[in-house]
């Protein structure tokens, strides 16, 4: 939620321009929206920072790039090796982004080595992955998390990149279509919605909706419905009484930290359960411990 | 439907079917993603394909460009087109081509069907994807029409993944112009425990990964409603993943229906 000491805004225009600290970014898309345009706009806002940019899947090079290689997944400590000879030098005051198209498929067990390998502190790693290919889990690796939980767990930054609700008649038609392998009218639009979640250093999350558009290169910050329907209730009583019916903060924070009784008795696992505590008015008789007290 | 008025397919914004800045740079390559399920063949659209790359429009699925097409404007200067499938031998295509009287040194067919399941007991699979790739290189083509790749899966018992890396990028970045059709019947039972094995893991990721390739998508899908006399199925056309936002035209996101009969498919406006 927007707090009056952080502007959304700002916060993303500090992630882009790389003035805040973060090591890794990730970019979750899927069939109805591709997050490349994020990267790109990482470049257009560090002109003087130099591009690497690893393809997983990508056939051409992009026009904003400095180095374009091909990536074979089945040498990984190769590729992060051949990699880092192309970042700039640690006294080097040039800050370098290294792009990496789709994580999906580096193999899970090398992900976060090739990740931490790479992401160092002038270099910054914003990498994509398809929230929609899924994922062969090797027996060896069954308890292991998946490869979209650790990238999740890894990343400060997640760009979650999501079609506008305007772009498609309605959420659980789009699920379907999209399952069944076709992509509806108006997807994958240069304009489109961007759930940002950042991590600051004590752990706390932060998160923001905007809507981008990636032709101009803005952002517009948009409140998320949960806090349109929390302003909503807010104004409720406004205006409609000579009474202030509204509740200040400090009421709502007062209230939220009554403890309500009998809660003991909704912590049993098994229901049914007679929470009795004796007090010093309470009739207790000696020959019949079996009376119910009640 | 008789009564109604024929639509021209167009996929690009400069009117085109496949657009002339596909084939501008040798250095770009593009992936066009044609997908179709049981029951609407995608055979016509193959042809209309084939048709467009020699004449520069499919002059026998569009009328309006039947009627102005200039045989001497044709694309005398273009190099041939390659059609590749594992799926359907050489003779299914060249009967095909040649009803549509197309002149057969503009497209060459490679036939990964006939005794190629032989050939696979010989040789390794990477040395069967290597000899793949060198007959399109040396077929001198700038368009390659890829039939049912997702076959080499469980064929050559391959990965999505080695199959993306050793066959579909390298091949894509010898030419400019990769069109891969294939099947995407019964990959949406995600939910059911028979689909979440291996091989139907693979196979949705093969062709997710070719979904995430693509400049534009060509979906062929049946009627939701059922069957009908006058509609044989749907032709969707939209934006692929991987359109680049310096690409001089854009996709014509747009839906048809098509009505396949007697040899010859006409398009309708839904």
């Amino acid at each position: 939620m927007a707090s009056s000491s952080h502007n959304p805004s700002i916060l993303l225009r500090r992630i882009l321009t790389l003035k805040e600290p973060t090591a890794f970014v990730l970019c979750l898309d899927r069939l109805e929206q591709s997050a490349n345009a994020i990267g790109q706009e990482f470049a257009r806002n560090n002109s003087d920072a130099v591009v690497i940019y690893v393809s997983f899947e990508t056939l051409n090079k992009p026009a904003y790039v400095t180095h374009f290689l091909e990536a074979n997944v089945h040498n990984m400590s190769k590729l992060a090796s051949n990699l880092i000879t192309y970042l700039p030098a640690q006294r080097d005051d040039r800050k370098s982004i290294v792009v990496l198209d789709a994580l999906n498929y580096v193999p899970n067990e090398h992900l976060s080595t090739f990740i931490t390998s790479i992401a160092s502190v002038p270099t910054v790693v914003v990498g994509t992955f398809h929230r929609d290919m899924p994922e062969l889990r090797s027996p060896a690796l069954e308890n292991y998390p998946s490869s979209l939980t650790l990238l999740q767990f890894i990343a400060t930054t997640i760009f979650d990149c999501r079609s506008l609700p305007q772009q498609h008649a309605n959420a659980e038609e789009l699920e379907s279509e999209l399952g069944c392998f076709s992509i509806p009218k108006g997807l994958n639009d240069p304009v489109f919605k961007i759930v940002l979640t950042h991590r600051r250093k004590s752990g706390r999350a932060l998160t923001y909706q905007f809507r981008y558009n990636s032709d101009k290169g803005d952002y517009q910050y948009t409140q998320s419905r949960e806090e349109e329907e929390t302003a909503e209730q807010e104004n409720m009583f406004e205006g409609l009484t000579t009474f202030n019916l509204n509740t200040s903060s400090r009421q709502k924070q007062a209230k939220e930290q009554i403890e309500l009784p009998f809660l003991e008795a909704q912590r049993f696992n098994t229901g049914g359960a007679i929470v009795y505590e004796f007090e010093k008015d309470d009739d207790y008789e000696e020959e019949d411990p079996y009376e119910d007290p009640f | 439907m008789s009564n109604v008025q024929n639509q021209d397919l167009r996929v690009f914004s400069d009117h085109s079917v496949l657009s002339k800045h596909l084939f501008k740079s040798s250095f770009k390559h593009h992936l066009i993603l044609v997908t179709h399920k049981n029951g609407t063949s995608p055979s016509w659209l193959i042809n209309a394909l084939v048709e467009t790359h020699i004449f520069g429009a499919p002059v026998y699925l569009n009328e309006s460009q039947r009627s102005v097409w200039d045989k001497h404007a044709a694309n005398d200067g273009e190099k041939a087109i390659s059609v590749a499938s594992f799926y359907h031998d050489a003779d299914y295509f060249t009967s095909a081509f040649a009803k549509l009287k197309l002149d057969p040194s503009r497209y060459r067919v490679l036939d990964f069907l006939t005794n190629f399941a032989v050939r696979s007991d010989e040789k390794s699979s990477d040395q069967l994807l290597q000899e793949i790739i060198d007959a399109v290189g040396q077929s001198g083509t700038d368009t390659v029409i890829l039939e049912q790749p997702e076959l080499l899966m469980p064929l050559l018992d391959l990965g999505s993944d080695e199959l993306h890396f050793k066959l579909i990028s390298p091949l894509a970045r010898k030419v400019s112009l990769l069109i891969i059709v294939m099947n995407t019947e019964g990959y949406e039972h995600n939910d059911i425990a028979e689909y979440q094995r291996r091989d139907a893991t693979e196979l949705t990721r093969f062709a997710m990964a070719c979904f995430h390739k693509s400049t534009a998508v060509l979906g062929l899908k049946p009627l939701e409603s059922g069957r009908a006399d006058d509609v044989t199925g749907i032709l969707r056309v939209s934006r692929g993943p991987a359109l680049a936002k310096s690409f001089p035209v854009h996709v014509v996101e747009n839906e048809y229906l098509f009505l396949t009969k007697k040899g010859s498919t006409k398009l309708f406006y839904r």
